[in-house]
């Protein structure tokens, strides 16, 4: 368990089109999630975002410190705990749990 | 290093190869020092004329900056002032090299090769150009005039999202994208589906939407649920229009600009610094001696008629409005040893921005300069253009004019010339019994004498002899936390001011200890340096006993006006001649110091910031007399100024909330702060460096704090009143001298102590408070014949602040008005204040009821008035009738207003 706590407060889920690396031309799909908090310090230490045992890859902290995303190639178990952490020092876990119902398809418009 | 000058693209790389509306940069390297460089195009189409592209310099090192040489390849048309269609443009160009003649004003470097500028079609790349509804370049506007159109060329099947953003000189890939905000608070961002054409005009907004201000456009294709499509920096396959200059400029009507038909000539911002980082450019006004001085444009008004595509930039020294009225010769000193050496830039019809320009190279005479911009016989035609080297409004601009363009300085937050060599001498001479309250004798606080000092010596070191000669003395007071080393806090401090000629001593209080203590223990020390300067030893006779500045902080800052009070009223003696209180309290209310006083304030002070003990540092410089100086520093806090505290600032600073964490300052820029601003407040008082005063009248700030946002203010004694609105029973009909006061399309009009009339004033005064829903607001304070002859002062003065909380003004954007000022025979010139300073929107904080509405000073020359200016009425300024605000600037707005004054 980490030192300290780290306050999460709700999560967003959506499927977007990107490349499974950066640079390759074949496109997939992949689930992105973000995570909000009052306050996701940028650290020396990476943060992970998790869902269940799975790994979020191209993990970033938005410029404003209070969302982190990142991206699933391959859609987590339902029910999960959605959790983010910095190593063993601060680590916080969404009260709600993650489910494929929430996620957001793929737009089929240019959407603003 | 071998000599050369190349053409290149606006990311830097060399090149000779050139794609219509792409921008030709000409660069070099191994050049003579500080030399002007000619570069000619050589026009076959008019038999093999040379037509003068620019004339640039190179720095001390030989180097010249990579600078714009021919702006918008083919799209900017020579000749007739039009711009083209890319089409038309490649019907013109495509195919055709250019050759680019290089001479150099030194006669020993003749030698360069003519350089090589093959043009030709785009390829399949993708670029974004600002257009008219025809696809014509067009790179300024006027706001409401003209819908706003993009051309877009290459890009993909699929969605495109522009931004429009404020303009940067420079942009990298990572940079964030923060789109510019349309009056309602929607950002400028346009998605929509593309179809694959190679050229696609976008008709994006109309202009009446946007604010005037200088932009660039960037675009991104990306598929529908692309994952990056939100991202909110550039990524590396944006597409920005230009990276190193304005793509468009939104202006005002010129008439609105510069007002009700009178105004002062263009006077826009122009002097600034390149920077490594984002934003790449800095406008400042601050050049500590030997710094580069460039320049760059994006004028927010133009005149009509202006065509020429050639303009002369002279950097001249700064001229009294009697010296303007008898000449309008420009005389360029950016040259070696100050010899004239104007230069020429290229810049597009209808908009004159233009990227930065080195202008003078290593500039080692401080001083005051302008940098006046020549539009000559304004010729279309490049190869006709002569500039006349004279100011000549309406058509050209200055950065300066009435107020200081910039200035070359001996910079107080730099290290000064006693840097490298500064002694350090420790004493502690056992306790004294000192009055613990201003009703003493007794009771008493123990007092250990304990101090730490630098000063000016022959070497480093400690107790190093001293420097010869004799110096002030600054005594620093601190204030109470639970640390014994507080007085420890100050090093970086003392150190600066010892490099810059002052003996400066930081003391120590105990824990816990008040106002009385702390001011006893000023004028304690002030007394063991008195016998050390009279007694053999370090320190004999090389104190100036009659130079005496104290200086405080927190606790510390009230007591320095209270030992100045005890000063005079126990006749003391002791030569202080000035106090400088940082964060200050206000327990006792002691009022005028008697001697001038400057304050130093942090808007995220979480200590003294209004809820304890009710009062904030505006009280001390409210209740202070002339002169009196305030310094509120946006970002700043109470603790960091002191390194012993600052560790623990965001434990002890109680009012600092979590969400004004990522907003403060650095402990860096509080140290630099206060070694800024103590500084040129000794040099000014203690120094006879009057010039020094600036950095708190004139809007010039340290160079190493020139990126913070700083308000400064500042009174002087000797003023003439109009209204400072303490009248009882208030009245806002009628100001302080018996003249009316009335009022025009005012949604508010009202006098009251200022705490009264807005919960977020921080002010102990009364002040008049003025709301307007239109254009036509106006408020006029008749000045009475009594009163009328102005000719002995130097400035129109007044305390202003946007109210917070009100909706009348636009969130997080400065506020602006006009001052007009009407004499006996009717004879009216309006002003725009934002020529001489901002009206900032308050500085935000988490917790709401410690937001303040903060007075700061406007300081507008009377000249603004009375210079000779074509097209405009010159006010008798022996016979002033009125003083009028007018509120065409903006359409709401809502301020409070406090001593309305003329004065030096």
């Amino acid at each position: 368990m980490a030192r300290n706590p780290l306050p999460l407060t709700h999560y967003e889920a959506e499927m977007v089109r990107m490349p499974r690396r950066e640079g390759e031309d074949k496109i997939i799909e992949a689930l992105r999630v973000i995570v909000y908090s009052p306050m996701l310090p940028q650290r020396a230490i990476e943060p992970e975002l998790l869902i269940g045992k799975a790994i979020a890859a191209r993990v970033s902290i938005a410029r404003d410190q209070h969302s982190i995303k990142g991206y699933f190639f391959e859609l987590p178990v339902e029910g999960q705990t959605i959790r983010v952490r910095y190593g063993d020092s601060q680590e916080g876990e969404l009260r709600e749990r993650f489910f494929r119902k929430t996620i957001r398809p793929l737009p089929k418009e240019c959407a603003q | 290093m071998s000599k050369s000058i190349w053409l290149g693209n606006e990311l830097g790389e060399a090149t000779e190869s050139f794609q219509i509306g792409s921008t030709v940069f000409i660069a070099g390297r191994g050049l003579h020092p500080a030399t002007l460089y000619d570069f000619h195009l050589l026009d076959p189409q008019a038999e093999g004329k040379k037509v003068l592209l620019a004339s640039y310099t190179t720095d001390r090192h030989g180097v010249l900056p990579s600078t714009a040489l021919i702006p918008y390849v083919g799209l900017a048309h020579g000749g007739d002032g039009n711009s083209r269609t890319y089409a038309e443009a490649c019907k013109a160009l495509h195919g055709r090299t250019l050759q680019i003649h290089v001479e150099s004003r030194h006669k020993d470097d003749r030698d360069f090769k003519e350089l090589k500028c093959a043009v030709s079609s785009r390829n399949r790349e993708s670029w974004i150009v600002s257009c008219d509804g025809k696809g014509r370049l067009q790179t300024g506007i006027e706001q409401a005039r003209e819908p706003l159109f993009v051309a877009l060329h290459n890009f993909p099947k699929g969605c495109v999202r522009v931004y429009l953003v404020p303009r940067q000189f420079g942009w990298r890939v990572g940079d964030p994208i923060e789109p510019a905000y349309a009056p309602s608070g929607e950002t400028h961002s346009w998605t929509f589906h593309h179809d694959g054409s190679e050229e696609r005009l976008v008709e994006l907004e109309n202009t009446r939407n946007l604010q005037p201000g200088s932009y660039q456009f960037i675009a991104r294709a990306f598929l529908p649920g692309w994952y990056e499509a939100d991202e909110e920096h550039l990524l590396a396959t944006d597409i920005v229009s230009d990276r190193r200059f304005a793509s468009l400029v939104v202006r005002l009507p010129f008439h609105k600009r510069f007002g009700f038909g009178n105004g002062i000539v263009l006077t826009p911002e122009i002097a600034g610094r390149p920077l490594a980082h984002r934003p790449y450019f800095r406008f400042v006004n601050n050049f500590p001696k030997g710094t580069d001085v460039y320049a760059a444009l994006d004028p927010d008004a133009l005149p009509a008629g202006l065509v020429s595509q050639r303009a002369a930039i002279y950097v001249i020294q700064h001229k009294t409005s009697a010296q303007w009225t008898a000449s309008s010769a420009l005389n360029d000193i950016s040259g070696p040893g100050m010899t004239p050496a104007p230069k020429i830039v290229p810049i597009v019809p209808g908009c004159v921005n233009w990227n930065t320009t080195l202008v003078w190279p290593n500039p080692q005479v401080p001083g005051k300069y302008d940098i006046a911009i020549d539009f000559g016989n304004n010729a279309a035609d490049p190869l006709n253009f002569v500039s006349d080297a004279s100011l000549d409004p309406p058509m050209d601009m200055i950065d300066g004019y009435i107020r200081v363009g910039f200035y070359v300085t001996d910079d107080p937050s730099l290290p000064g010339p006693y840097a490298g060599s500064i002694g350090q001498h420790d004493y502690s001479l056992g306790t004294v019994q000192v009055p613990s309250t201003d009703a003493g004798p007794t009771p008493t606080s123990s007092l250990p004498l304990t101090a730490t000092i630098r000063y000016p010596a022959q070497a480093n070191g400690v107790d190093s002899a001293v420097a010869s000669g004799t110096f002030p003395l600054v005594v620093i007071m601190h204030g109470n936390s639970g640390y014994d080393t507080s007085y420890l806090g100050y090093d970086y401090l003392l150190d600066h001011l010892a490099s810059h000629g002052f003996i400066a001593m930081s003391i120590y209080a105990p824990v816990g200890v008040m106002i009385e203590t702390r001011a006893r223990a000023i004028l304690a020390h002030i007394n063991i340096m008195s016998q050390n300067n009279a007694n053999p030893g370090l320190f004999q006779g090389h104190i100036d006993l009659g130079k005496i500045g104290i200086a405080g902080h927190s606790r510390g800052g009230e007591s320095v006006v209270r030992a100045a009070r005890i000063n005079t009223a126990e006749a003391l003696g002791w030569g202080i001649q000035c106090c400088l209180s940082i964060a200050p309290t206000d327990y006792f209310h002691y009022g005028d110091p008697g001697i001038p006083i400057a304050v130093i304030y942090g808007s995220n002070d979480g200590d003294v910031a209004g809820t304890w003990p009710d009062r904030t540092c505006f009280n001390i410089y409210d209740e202070a007399g002339r002169p009196r100086s305030f310094v509120f520093v946006y970002g700043a806090t109470h603790d960091q100024f002191n390194t012993v505290w600052a560790p623990t600032s965001l434990t002890v600073e109680s009012d600092i909330a979590a969400s004004d964490v990522p907003h403060l300052i650095s402990l860096t820029d509080h140290e630099n702060v206060a070694k800024g601003y103590v500084t040129a407040f000794m040099q000014a008082h203690l120094q006879g460096r009057d010039e020094q005063l600036e950095y708190f009248s004139a809007n010039l700030k340290p160079s190493l704090v020139s990126s913070l946002q700083i308000h400064a203010s500042h009174q002087v004694a000797g003023s003439r009143l109009l209204d400072d609105f303490e009248q009882l029973p208030h009245n806002p009909a009628t100001n302080s001298v018996g003249g009316a006061v009335t009022a025009t399309a005012l949604s508010t009009l009202a006098e009251n102590a200022l705490r009264t009339l807005d919960i977020h004033s921080p002010h102990v005064t009364s002040g008049g408070e003025v709301a307007w829903q239109n254009v036509s607001g106006k408020y006029i304070s008749a000045v009475p014949i009594s009163s009328k002859d102005l000719s002995s002062y130097a400035v129109l003065a007044f305390r202003v602040t946007q109210k917070y909380g009100s909706a009348e003004n636009p969130h997080g954007q400065p506020q602006d008005l006009f001052v007009r000022l009407t004499d006996g025979g009717g004879k009216t010139r309006a002003i725009r204040t934002s020529i001489f300073t901002d009206i900032p929107f308050p500085y935000e904080r988490g917790f709401t009821d410690m937001i303040k509405s903060a007075l700061k000073t406007v300081r507008i020359p009377l000249a603004s008035f009375a210079i000779a200016n074509l097209g405009a009425q010159d006010v008798d300024l022996t016979n002033v009738a009125s003083v009028s605000f007018e509120f065409d600037a903006n359409p709401t707005g809502h301020i409070e207003i406090d001593d309305i004054e003329f004065s030096q």
